[in-house]
């Protein structure tokens, strides 16, 4: 079936840009492929996974504190001292 | 949706892009004749997202916060020269990314040297078929546990790879962003995502493997 993406055209498509930015008709070869493949859906959960891990950690991101003090500092350096809100 | 639905719908986020486009013309301006009300703006708005960025690229804290310090400074000492190609967030982002570089070759932090490549090639047949399989549990929950190895997966990553993977998976960035950012090509950034994402899931993998 050559015009079915092959496994390593699946893993490659997931991890250089992910299937959003691919053609219609590639997507949807590549969505045929994956509902068949058993190995190629679990790859592509696990890059979904490393993801999501890394927007959750970010997402958390600094504490609200820290901004304020650095916003203070760099205020104090650049602009007034006293913030505007 | 009607087509008259649709160009009503178009119109709209036409003009709202004018107007914000309009309302950072005039803050670009304002910071240009150095006025202080613009400048304390600027802090208020990009200092959060800056840190936060800093911070994901696995800098500690102090450096992180000495390099939004150092972006500000670049970008107000060079506001004059700035044309307003690019918006200004991708444009300050632009002067972090090059701002961790240089304390990055400061630091004398080691590249990874792993080639994820030939792993890829020994994952699969000629025919493309997969030869070693992806191994790991059968449903992955995000858990702690994950979170810490992803962590400490990540520092075998370039800095242009982390940066690479921080805009196109927190920041959400385009392609187009991405690459004025990091001064790269769309091929490029493809091959710099490519590695991240393998080289952590290797990572990971070899966790899972070991358990």
């Amino acid at each position: 079936m050559s015009w079915m993406p092959s496994c390593r055209e699946i893993a490659e498509l997931l991890s250089h840009d992910g299937l959003e930015s691919q053609p219609f008709w590639r997507r949807w070869m590549a969505q045929i492929h994956l509902g068949m493949c058993a190995l190629c859906k679990r790859y592509a959960r696990q890059i979904r996974l490393i993801g999501e891990a890394l927007r959750r950690k970010c997402r958390q991101g600094p504490p609200s504190e820290k901004i304020e003090s650095l916003k203070q500092k760099l205020l104090g350096l650049f602009g007034q001292s006293t913030p505007r809100s | 949706m009607p087509e008259t639905g649709k160009i009503l719908l178009y119109r709209f986020l036409l003009s709202e892009k004018t107007v914000a486009s309009k309302i950072e013309e005039q803050i670009l301006q304002d910071l240009r004749a150095g006025k202080e009300q613009a400048i304390c703006e600027l802090i208020q708005k990009h200092t959060g997202p800056l840190f936060a960025a800093a911070l994901g690229l696995g800098f500690p804290e102090p450096d992180a916060e000495e390099l939004v310090q150092d972006t500000f400074t670049a970008f107000l000492t060079a506001v004059k020269r700035f044309e307003g190609r690019s918006q200004l967030k991708t444009y300050l982002f632009g002067i972090l990314y090059h701002k961790a570089s240089e304390t990055w070759r400061r630091q004398k932090r080691e590249e990874a040297t792993e080639n994820i490549e030939e792993i890829f090639d020994r994952r699969f047949h000629k025919n493309g078929l997969w030869s070693a399989p992806p191994q790991g549990p059968e449903k992955e929950a995000l858990s702690k546990e994950i979170m810490e190895w992803i962590e400490k997966c990540s520092q075998n990553l370039s800095l242009n790879q982390r940066s690479a993977f921080y805009l196109r998976e927190v920041e959400r960035e385009s392609t187009n962003s991405i690459c004025k950012i990091l001064n790269v090509t769309a091929t490029h950034l493809g091959v710099l995502l490519f590695r991240a994402r393998n080289k952590l899931r290797e990572c990971l993998e070899k966790n899972w493997v070991s358990q």
